[in-house]
């Protein structure tokens, strides 16, 4: 038995010394490795060969998950897509496909934002790639479900957020799809810390959201409002946090108001995105001329991208 | 106003303190029958296009339009209320207007008591009394204007009583101010006019029966009698178009019968009866050879010789007009050789009736005791002449010098020498003086009319005095012309008029356009010829195709002016017709100058940064964008009226105006709160009534009397009273107590809060529509739910941004986007009832057109925000994308009637292929604002192929213009921004296809 318990102990011990994720995503069994000599692999780009830059921005993305490396991944794509649409305006077509929507539709693969996942998509199609369907939801009822659930917290029931919050399993979802509703992230922290706050079962303990009270069974004249809800249970919001919530609520639903100043009051007045290819480069802040690696005094997040002519990348002007 | 009364849910927001002028949205004032009918046109399709179209309630709101249209055509009902309404409707701000009328059954700013008792009185009017159908339709009208059953009983007492003296009078017959309708006509007097009828139509009967005798008879006059027949009038010209009509004069001779004096009509009184003449000359050859015949008589035959004299003079009379001039003049030395040879060798009466004969026509036509006749004006004129001449001729005897001298008196002073002693010179003017007595007969009191043929007798007197004489040329006739506008009266009411000018019209050169211009114009332009006069002259014009020839498009009534029409009208059908003849505009320079001005300030103006302000200056920039399309289709006046809302400081004033709409006592912190005292007791006691019974349904009547619920409790109780399971007729009277106060936030929050737990009722399905006026899918559909859900948070929403939770910007939003909406909206009518270019008119492109890329994607799921999302599943009110998409539509269909052009960049292959990409991307926005967005930018790239096909070069600015667009909308950071970046690129682009150099 106390061998039993140490091996046990032994294989916990084990688990717990795996490494967090660093993006807060799943853990992972095995680390990952990196890309070896990246600095050198990067300064061996050359914009005639596009196809080196999509390689290498495929491996650096599936081997790091976090900033500065996927940055990096993000620019390759683009300088790929850049450097294969000057080739074809100017010389042969190279052999392969185009590479502006395989860059695009992997942007939108390492895109946290909901907005711009559909707008790469878009311009993918737009540069001849397949139709711009977006990615179906968990499951299609989540949203409407999760909207539900905020409608009864205000009636008073927080039961029902906080089990949609949680559902599917995987804590974070209910945020995920707020986020993917388009609602900004630190307005959902704050809606989530407000239903956190919130009572956990009924808001009213005394009369169940019941809005009435029975003295006594059988005898109508008995009945009162509660004494604790005077007949409107509730969490007690504030207008700008009740306000917030039927902002979630409209969003999650897909509501779409005939007002301009409710549209506005919904979505923040979140701006329209052309699909337009010209515009990649600049939306990511990517110079699409600076083609060329200068390693730096170190390793590869010391140097920089620069224009074949010597002179250094500036970002593409917005 | 009641906001969810039937009349502001199907029509809009209509400022009904306006009544039947804010029901139509017309300015209160005079309006003609064309505005009224295009006003009654557009409210009638606002009703069609709502989802509730065909239920009762829409029958009622279009009853209403059509009693409003009936007010104001009234010529007394609309003066009455022009008197009323105009202090309101003239303020320049709400502050100033006229404090509101005591409010009503409607509401404080709503129509008040005085206006719609004036409703009362024409319904009963037009019912004829208090009947079954009078009262059907008023109880309709109440429910449209939202009033209760004792509010409308109490108005249509006062109504009723508010009239002592017609009510003693017992006449029964409403006021004339408010009876929209015309009276019927009595019996009694419909009677008396049919006797009347019958008797003038007997005694006219009789009239010509005594005359046809008479002629058959066969009058003729004995040897010294002048005979009297009735003058050869003319016969009108066939082909009198519209009914104008135009006498033509009579060419040729009149040959006169035998025994008769052609020409001649009754002597004047005193004067004796002509003498036997012999038949007259009918060929202008005989008439000097007869006329030296008779001084051959002389002194033989003293009587043949007069005989012979008098029908050569008869002759000359007649065919004086056909006579070249050297003749003419030559026959006036016969005649006074005759005259000379009488005086000395005949003795008795013979000189002095062959001299009174020469004069008679000339005294007939002075005749003081009447205006000239028709008859005797070309025979008098060319007498006048002849007797200006003899009047100077020494060789004849004094007594016959001085009738002749009288006879030319009327012609001008003796003494002054302004007679001329020729024939021409004085036959002109005879012909001058004829015009003056005709006018001065008009202008005594009552006008004296004339002959119906006069004006033509004077323009055949004009044509053969004009071959000999210069100065009664063509500008004789356009001084007529002139003279009868400017001085006859008006024509619509006195027929002579109109007979002139018909008469005298087509005597002008009208196909000479530059002439007809400058003439016609000039009449438009001379604020003494008075709207009524030149309106005969635009329609005679109109009726008979004066100024076109077969290949111009055709005068339309467009270019009729209507006699009672207001300056503008007068200014706008003058321009119409300078266009037409190519001549310049009143307004072409100011209009295209104000418009680059315009658009040259507004464009100056930096980017806001507040997203507010930005949209402030993008719908000060859609009416100047709206002007340029208005100035494109060539309508003036529409872009004019664009120009004049394009003001920044009046688009402000409107908002600011629009956004006292806060509900004083709803607190959105008491929603989820602790109820409040007396929020609750309503609730309590009705929680406590029976389920079964009248008692709760009593309990809900006294709620709706008491104003509704007071608070969250209140309404989510009586919410629940609606929506959930009970009993039928408590559900009825509280889902009616809901409708009853759907404006309320509180009773807004209160549906949103129980209807998630509530069954699929058509009750909630009803509430639901009729709260967000969007068509929702049936109860037993999946999608139901999700659409009730979006249509009452979708309220709840814009109640909270109401009380300014979101900031107080925000609440500028909407009366701002409505700006733009309305531009748009004007925009897309105005280029789908006909995209005019260059070669002419063109017939509108379908609605939606289908490119060369194949069809726009649509429907669910494809992207397409304009079938799915709005709306649920149908149409609603009217859309600022929707709008702009059909401007893009149109001049897209515009645009690929043009030969294709392989430079451009964009092609119109790329646009449409961009704006696909637009609509797929704005689709997940699930928002009206990003599709306008995505519309905008796909028209301006359309605007942008258009003027560069137009200018080829200015590509270059074009493409500069387009890049710069692209970059501001992706810099921004609202979508506002994105608005504002497009209206710009559209105003630049409209300054390069207008051709207008911006400052």
């Amino acid at each position: 038995m106390p061998v039993v318990m140490l091996i046990a102990l032994t294989f916990c011990a084990a688990s717990v010394a795996q490494p967090a994720p660093q993006d807060g995503g799943p853990s992972r069994a095995l680390p990952r490795s990196g890309v070896a000599a990246l600095g050198e692999r990067l300064a061996a780009l050359r914009p005639s060969e596009p196809m080196g830059y999509f390689n290498l921005a495929e491996e650096v993305a599936y081997e790091y998950t976090a900033e500065p490396p996927r940055r990096l991944a993000r620019t390759l794509y683009i300088l790929a897509f850049e450097t294969d649409r000057r080739l074809r305006e100017t010389a042969a077509a190279p052999s392969h496909p185009a590479l502006g929507p395989s860059a695009a539709l992997a942007l939108a693969d390492l895109s946290p934002d909901a907005d711009e996942r559909r707008w790469l998509r878009s311009l993918a199609h737009a540069m001849g790639g397949p139709a711009d369907t977006p990615p179906p939801p968990a499951t299609s009822q989540a949203p409407r479900d999760l909207a539900l659930a905020l409608n009864r917290f205000r009636a008073g029931d927080a039961r029902g957020v906080r089990e949609q919050l949680l559902r599917q399993g995987r804590p974070g979802a209910g945020r995920d799809l707020l986020l993917a509703s388009g609602l900004p992230a630190a307005d959902v922290d704050e809606l989530i810390a407000e239903i956190a706050a919130s009572a956990p079962g009924a808001a009213c303990p005394r009369c169940r959201n019941e809005r009435f009270v029975r003295g006594k069974p059988g005898d109508a004249e008995a009945i009162e409002l509660c004494p604790v809800c005077k007949g409107n249970p509730g969490p007690g919001l504030r207008a700008d946090r009740l306000a917030s919530t039927l902002r979630a609520e409209g969003l999650l639903i897909g509501l779409r108001p005939q007002s301009w100043a409710a549209q506005t009051f919904l979505d923040g007045g979140r701006p329209l995105r052309d699909a337009d290819p010209d515009d990649l480069a600049a939306a990511f802040g990517v110079d699409p001329l600076a083609t060329v690696w200068k390693p730096g005094a170190g390793d590869w997040t010391t140097g920089s991208w620069s224009r074949p002519d010597g002179a250094e990348g500036a970002p593409a002007a917005p | 106003m009641n906001p969810s009364s039937a009349i502001v849910r199907f029509l809009g927001p209509v400022d009904v303190s306006l009544g039947p002028y804010g029901i139509l949205r017309l300015p209160v004032g005079d309006t003609d029958e064309a505005d009224v009918a295009a006003a009654a046109a557009d409210a009638l399709a606002r009703v069609d296009a709502h989802p509730q179209a065909r239920s009762a309630e829409a029958e009622e709101v279009r009853l209403a339009i059509h009693v409003a249209a009936a007010q104001i055509r009234d010529a007394a009902v609309r003066a009455a209320l022009i008197a009323r309404l105009a202090p309101r409707a003239g303020a320049a701000s709400p502050a100033e207007a006229p404090p509101p009328p005591a409010p009503g059954p409607v509401g404080g700013a709503g129509a008040d008591d005085d206006l719609f008792r004036q409703l009362i009185l024409a319904e009963l009017a037009h019912a004829g009394g208090l009947n079954p159908d009078g009262l059907r339709r008023l109880g309709a009208l109440a429910h449209v204007y939202g009033l209760s059953q004792s509010e409308l009983v109490r108005l249509l007492n006062s109504a009723t009583h508010a009239s002592p003296a017609a009510a003693a009078s017992g006449a029964g017959q409403p006021p004339a101010a408010v009876r929209p309708f015309p009276a019927a006509p009595r019996r009694a007097a419909l009677a008396w006019a049919t006797v009347a009828l019958v008797a003038m139509s007997a005694v006219m009967l009789t009239g010509f029966v005594v005359v046809i005798v008479r002629r058959a008879a066969g009058i003729t006059g004995g040897a010294g009698e002048f005979v009297a027949t009735p003058t050869p009038t003319p016969t009108p010209a066939p082909g009198g178009a519209g009914g104008v009509k135009s006498s033509a004069a009579p060419t040729g001779p009149t040959a006169p019968a035998a025994g008769t004096a052609a020409g001649q009509q009754a002597p004047p009184p005193g004067e004796p009866v002509r003498p036997r003449a012999d038949a007259a000359p009918t060929d202008p050859a005989e008439l000097a050879p007869a006329l030296r015949r008779a001084a051959d008589l002389i002194p033989e035959r003293p009587a043949e010789a007069l005989a012979a004299f008098l029908g050569a003079l008869d002759g000359l009379y007649t065919l004086w007009p056909d006579l070249p001039p050297e003749l003419a003049r030559a026959i006036a030395a016969d005649v006074a050789a005759f005259l000379s040879k009488a005086g000395r060798a005949v003795p008795g009466n013979v000189p002095d009736d062959a001299a009174r004969a020469v004069a008679a026509p000339a005294r007939r036509l002075f005749n003081e005791a009447r205006p000239p006749e028709a008859g005797a004006v070309r025979p008098g004129v060319y007498a006048a002449g002849l007797v200006a001449r003899l009047s100077r001729d020494a060789s004849l005897p004094g007594p016959m010098g001085e009738l002749f001298r009288s006879a030319a008196a009327p012609l001008g002073p003796q003494a002054s020498g302004e007679i001329p002693g020729e024939v021409w010179p004085a036959a002109a003017l005879a012909l001058r003086a004829t015009v003056d007595r005709l006018l001065e007969a008009w202008k005594r009191s009552p006008p004296m009319p004339t002959d119906a043929g006069v004006w033509a007798q004077v323009l055949a007197a004009q044509r053969a005095v004009s071959a000999g004489e210069a100065s009664v040329g063509a500008g004789f006739i356009e001084a007529c012309v002139k003279r009868v506008l400017v001085e006859g009266p008006p024509a619509q009411a006195f027929r002579p008029t109109g007979e002139a000018l018909a008469a005298l019209l087509p005597a002008l050169a009208w196909r000479e356009k530059p002439a007809a211009a400058a003439r016609l114009l000039a009449w438009f332009d001379d604020p003494a010829v008075p709207t009524s006069n030149l309106a005969f002259v635009s329609d005679w014009i109109v009726r008979n195709a004066a100024v076109s020839e077969p290949a111009d498009p055709p005068l339309d009534y467009t270019y009729s002016l209507a006699s009672d029409a207001p300056a503008g009208e007068r200014t706008r059908v003058r321009d119409q017709f300078a266009r037409y003849l190519g001549a310049a505009t009143t307004e072409a320079a100011p209009v295209a100058t104000a418009w680059s001005e315009r658009a040259g300030q507004l464009l100056a103006v930096p980017a806001p940064s507040a997203a507010d302000e930005a949209l402030l200056l993008a719908a000060v920039l859609a009416k100047v964008n709206e002007a340029a399309l208005h100035r494109c289709l060539r309508d003036d006046r529409a872009a004019d009226q664009a120009l004049a809302a394009a003001d920044r400081d009046r688009a402000a004033d409107h908002a600011r105006a629009q956004t006292q709409q806060r509900s004083p006592n709803f607190k959105p912190e008491l929603l989820t709160s602790p109820g409040v005292t007396p929020d609750g007791e309503w609730a309590l006691r009705f929680r406590r009534a029976p389920r079964q019974g009248e008692a709760r349904v009593v309990l809900i009547n006294e709620l709706r009397q008491q104003g509704g619920p007071r608070g969250p409790v209140d309404a989510a109780v009586l919410a629940e009273a609606a929506l959930r399971p009970g009993s039928p007729t408590v559900q009825r009277a509280a889902a009616s107590a809901v409708e009853d106060r759907l404006d309320d936030p509180t009773v807004r929050y209160a549906l949103l809060d129980v209807f998630a737990d509530a069954p699929r009722t058509t009750i909630l399905s009803d509430l639901a529509e009729k709260l967000s006026e969007m068509r929702l899918p049936p109860p037993a559909t999946s999608g139901w739910k999700p659409a009730v859900h979006r249509a009452i948070l979708g309220t709840v929403l814009a109640s909270l941004i109401r009380q300014e939770v979101a900031g107080p910007g925000i609440l500028r939003v909407d009366p701002l986007s409505d700006i733009l909406r309305q531009a748009y909206e004007s925009m897309a009518a105005a280029v789908t009832r006909g995209v005019r270019t260059e070669r002419g008119p063109q017939a509108a492109p379908p609605a939606a057109p289908r490119g060369r890329l194949g069809s726009v994607p649509t429907g669910p799921g494809t992207g397409s925000p304009f079938t799915v999302t709005y709306g649920e599943a149908g149409s609603g009110p009217p859309d600022a994308a929707r709008e702009a998409a059909r401007v893009f539509d149109a001049l897209a269909g515009e645009a690929r009637r043009l030969p294709e052009r392989k430079d451009a960049r964009p092609t119109l292959e790329e646009i449409e292929k961009r704006r696909a990409m637009r609509r797929s991307l704005a689709a997940a926005h699930h928002s009206p604002v990003a599709d306008l967005a995505c519309e905008q930018a796909s028209l301006a790239e359309l605007l942008g192929y258009l003027a560069a096909g137009e200018h080829p070069g200015k590509a270059e600015q074009v493409r500069a213009v387009l890049r710069e667009m692209s970059a501001e909308r992706r810099r921004a950071g609202h979508v506002f921004l994105q608005i504002l970046a497009g209206e710009r690129a559209i105003a630049r682009l409209w300054a390069i296809r207008l051709g207008d150099p911006l400052p």
